[in-house]
């Protein structure tokens, strides 16, 4: 029997099916057209998935077969909660860099590659949307691998210097998915079925033995190298911070939430929580807020310090999975999803808005390093109210979005008495006003900190730090003085390096809505436990 | 020991080594070689599962397929960028031991962000 | 259950043995080619754990595409010799992964027994059971085509990304470069090869092309009722082009647009005969009702075609013709 399909059934295929239809599109056509036919693609997307994320808060979750066939054989496709939330994400981020890429092409790739960013970026996409709508191990694994390649892809768009960090971050992406691929052989060889839902039903009704935590260990372990999870979290500085200016959001915003995405899906409905692998998470995630947190604090160049920051915003996504381990009953379950959930939608935006800012910062000084954005703030205006606002949100200060989700984590960590997870949240957030705060607080201060010898860099070892930040000012001081200056001069005379105005709004749009979201996080935090399956072993 | 047990084991040393050897090793297309080995490796996994009852499974068969398809479109890529890499630092190399004064200026202006990119450590995850 | 006979045995260990080989020798050329016998062995233990479309498959892709795009990229004087990694940290590093990865095999071992022990049937009966609504007589092509169909249009989209991912790189300028740069990086891809290709090979290749176009076609019609199907046929596809390729001849078809045209036709085909039956039948990727069969063959007629141009044109971005490739699509 097969379900008959209403319009949001019929609507569902198409938020993968039309960014992969007009990517191929994109393809056939001249390089001039792609500049236009790209983001009218984009944002009919961003559309589709913004009404199936409504229609899945209005309706309930949604479901639809493909080729007319169901589990256990066919593939199903399902919006639910988790699902719309994460779509929801993607096409809001989505819409806002696309018009910003748009607006300004330069941000898209090097010469000559920035050509293909359309049809790479649709691609991606496509994968993403398939990620979060898969209700099929070896659908996730595919569309896994869509979200990789093309990630990938797009890193390597920024030209020469980003090759070798695009070949670190393939071998990286292709490692984590083969052990995904392991992972689901085992699954399979368990139960007979490959869909989430009648996978975790076998499992928890089958005999106990090993083979569960080891299925559990190969998703984690490969998809803690998908989503830069400490100590694997060595690529992504690199990689992000070497993507074209456009690049690095999507990378962050979308890319790394989809592979927290499958270890979620494996762990809530394949096979329920365990509490050694949520022990072992839990560590590496502390490890990643706080060893990033610090690596940023201590990073010269902006983009590089954004990287980091989503190293550590990272951590507390995985922070989830301790906190469902040590969870006694639904309740807290859910309490657990909507802290990561909202906390994940906020770091979406804000750190988008943050590359972007990264971005147009670089393109107007000519570098990115912190100490050259001295005094800069009244130049670019809008640009600093957008750091300034992200920074806010991103860490978790009231009254943000960022907020919110901070907030939940630590009522979930006391109900569950975790009380470590509330330590490292605090202690994170310290860290994050830190590093956040301190390329605003350069941009409108007259001098750039590391000429004060008493600086305000808290939380680190401050000798070493200095020492190390001295000796890079000292040698390329001059260098960098050169270059903001004849950059300054450049835009003054001829302007070719200056971004066009509305692309500076847009950054400050994305992190406008990442703070003032708080309005929307009760309706975010019901969509976002919709339809949550806690089956699998308990 | 079953015939399970015996590919399983080949499958999982294949992997094992594919796996290391990708992760640890310095030569870019020495890394590529061991994708393709671990990602072998996971299939005879994948099709030892599949060979167990009297008949083959097709559903596993149709994702090994699958699964050969997709190694082969990582690999392709990888090895464009793998070698568009080395010809890039072989005209680095180049330009530098020619003693072209044009040579230096350029470096300088191309200036920063390509000498502050850290060089791979053999893809040390850490 | 039976113990593992001799051949599975010696295979076995053979494989192991040749892995071990193409990874650890210094000589780059030398580990790929050992890495292409390891791609036969492959092929033959496919066929002795009952998989011959898998090894059809495996030898055509994972052997012939693969082996011929790494050996194109390492066959360069000046490229042979692999860079190693540095020093003595290095030692302590492989050993603790020696241990790490000893121990993941005795995990994944050990996960495998217990997962059989859990008692999952497979999915045989089901797929058996549903044949009579298939389109196509063979199993293996039912699932991908119909039951999966899905998963065989996302792997076709990784095919694509790929080859974007090539055309990419190929069109990317080198940053910074002056015109005595660009002169000498224009020198050095040159696309014509220093020595003109051997007679005997232009011979082989006019000898050979029908035949192996023959051959990718009977592969790709075959897949309907045995083991074959448009992944193997489009690897012949490739193969001969490759060929072609290597004889000077490489096809003018995967150049500029056209290239584009016929890298992108299976996806294309697979949407609009998806579209169609969305419209007609009511489900997405449904082929249009009454019309399954010749759907589903024209179907995977376009994905063979796709997928042959796609893989042929990640090798002659490699080394080859990356300024045709790319060439009449920038004004």
């Amino acid at each position: 029997m097969t379900p008959s399909p209403t319009w949001a059934a019929a609507l569902l295929p198409s938020a993968v099916l039309l960014p992969l239809a007009w990517a191929v599109l994109c393809v056939l056509v001249p390089t001039r057209a792609r500049r236009a036919l790209g983001p009218v693609g984009a944002l009919a997307t961003a559309a589709v998935g913004i009404s199936i994320a409504v229609a899945v808060a209005v309706g309930g979750p949604v479901e639809a077969a493909l080729a007319g066939r169901l589990p256990p054989l066919g593939i199903a496709v399902r919006a639910d909660g988790p699902g719309a939330v994460f779509l929801l994400l993607t096409s809001i981020v989505g819409a806002l860099v696309s018009v910003f890429a748009a607006i300004h092409p330069r941000s898209t790739g090097a010469e000559g590659a920035r050509d293909w960013f359309w049809p790479a970026w649709l691609l991606g996409w496509s994968g993403l949307a398939a990620v979060f709508l898969s209700a099929d191990l070896f659908n996730l694994y595919v569309a896994i691998e869509i979200v990789g390649l093309a990630a990938v892809l797009l890193v390597a768009l920024g030209g020469r210097d980003a090759w070798r960090a695009a070949f670190r971050y393939l071998v990286v992406t292709v490692t984590g998915s083969l052990l995904f691929l392991v992972a689901l052989t085992l699954v399979y060889a368990a139960t007979g079925a490959l869909d989430l839902r009648l996978a975790g039903e076998r499992l928890a009704a089958g005999e106990p033995g090993v083979h569960v935590t080891v299925i559990l260990a190969l998703a984690a372990t490969g998809m803690a190298f998908k989503s830069a999870l400490f100590p694997l979290h060595g690529w992504l500085p690199d990689a992000h911070g070497g993507a074209p200016g456009a690049v690095s959001p999507l990378l962050s915003a979308l890319v790394v939430k989809s592979s927290f995405f499958v270890l979620f899906r494996v762990w809530t409905e394949v096979t329920g929580p365990d509490a050694a692998v949520g022990t072992a998470l839990g560590i590496a995630a502390a490890g990643s807020v706080m060893w990033a947190g610090v690596a940023a604090v201590r990073t010269p160049r902006f983009k590089r310090l954004v990287g980091y920051s989503t190293v550590s915003q990272v951590g507390y996504l995985f922070l989830f999975f301790p906190l469902s381990a040590a969870a006694d009953g639904p309740g807290q379950q859910r309490a657990a999803w909507i802290a990561v959930a909202l906390l994940a939608f906020a770091h979406g935006l804000a750190k988008s808005s943050l590359f972007l800012s990264a971005g147009l910062v670089k393109d107007q000084l000519g570098t990115d390093r912190i100490d050259a954005m001295t005094d800069q703030g009244a130049r670019m205006p809008l640009v600093t109210m957008a750091i300034a606002v992200a920074g806010v949100s991103l860490a978790g200060l009231p009254i943000t979005l960022g907020f919110a989700g901070k907030w939940q984590l630590l009522l979930a960590a006391v109900d569950t008495a975790e009380w470590w997870v509330a330590a490292v949240a605090v202690a994170g957030t310290l860290v994050a006003a830190t590093y956040l705060l301190r390329p605003v607080q350069t941009m409108l201060s007259g001098e750039s900190s590391e000429n004060r010898p008493g600086s305000t860099r808290r939380g680190d070892d401050p000798d070493a730090g200095d020492r190390d930040a001295r000796g890079l000012v000292d040698e390329n001081d001059d260098e960098g003085r050169r270059d903001g200056s004849s950059a300054g001069a450049e835009v003054g005379r001829t302007g070719i390096r200056s971004a066009p105005r509305a692309g500076t709004l847009i950054p400050l749009t994305g992190a406008l809505l990442a703070a003032l979201a708080i309005a929307a996080s009760g309706p975010l935090a019901d969509l976002a436990v919709l339809g949550l399956a806690l089956g699998g072993q308990t | 020991m079953t015939t399970l047990a015996w590919f399983s084991a080949i499958g999982a040393a294949l992997f094992a080594l594919g796996l290391v050897t990708m992760l640890l090793a310095a030569d870019r297309f020495r890394r590529l070689v061991a994708l393709n080995v671990s990602a072998a490796g996971s299939l005879v996994i994948l099709l030892a599962v599949a060979g167990r009852g009297e008949t083959a499974d097709p559903v596993l068969h149709a994702l090994a397929l699958t699964g050969i398809v997709i190694t082969v479109a990582f690999t392709g890529f990888g090895v464009v960028l793998a070698r568009r890499i080395d010809e890039a630092e072989a005209a680095d190399a180049d330009a530098e031991t020619t003693d072209d004064p044009a040579g230096d200026t350029i470096d300088a202006a191309s200036g920063g962000p390509a000498h502050d990119v850290e060089p791979t450590r053999g893809g040390d995850p850490a | 259950m039976t113990g593992p006979g001799m051949i599975d045995i010696v295979v076995g260990l053979a494989v192991l043995v040749a892995a071990a080989v193409a990874l650890s020798v210094r000589d780059r050329l030398t580990s790929v080619v050992t890495f292409i016998l390891l791609g036969g062995l492959l092929a033959v233990l496919w066929t002795a754990v009952r998989a011959p479309d898998v090894a059809l498959a495996e030898a055509a892709i994972g052997t012939g595409v693969t082996g011929a795009l790494l050996v194109d990229a390492v066959a360069d004087r000046r490229s042979t010799r692999a860079s190693s990694g540095r020093g003595r940290g290095r030692l302590l590093a492989w050993a603790a992964a020696a241990l790490g990865g000893a121990g993941l095999v005795v995990v994944l071992v050990s996960a495998v027994l217990a997962a059989d022990d859990s008692g999952g049937v497979p999915l045989t009966g089901a797929v058996d059971e549903a044949m009579g609504s298939a389109a196509v007589g063979h199993e293996i092509t039912a699932v991908l085509l119909d039951f999966r169909a899905y998963d065989t249009l996302l792997e076709v989209a990784v095919i694509l990304v790929a080859v974007v991912g090539a055309y990419a790189l190929a069109s990317a300028i080198p940053s910074g470069a002056n015109s005595a740069l660009s002169a000498a990086s224009a020198v050095a891809e040159a696309p014509t090869s220093p020595q003109p290709p051997a007679q005997t090979l232009v011979d082989f290749l006019r000898m050979a092309a029908p035949v192996l176009l023959l051959l990718a076609a009977w592969l790709l019609f075959a897949g309907a009722y045995e083991p074959g199907g448009a992944f193997q046929g489009g690897a012949m596809l490739a193969g001969t082009a490759i060929l072609a390729a290597g004889a000077g001849a490489a096809p003018a078809l995967l150049d500029g647009f056209s290239g584009r045209a016929t890298v992108s036709i299976g996806p294309l085909a697979f949407l609009a005969a998806g579209g169609a039956g969305a419209l007609y039948a009511g489900h997405w990727l449904h082929m249009p009702p009454g019309l399954e069969a010749p759907a589903t063959v024209a179907v995977e007629a376009a994905l063979a075609v796709s997928i042959g141009a796609g893989l042929a044109t990640l090798f002659l971005t490699v080394r080859r013709r990356p300024r045709q490739i790319v060439g009449g699509d920038r004004s």
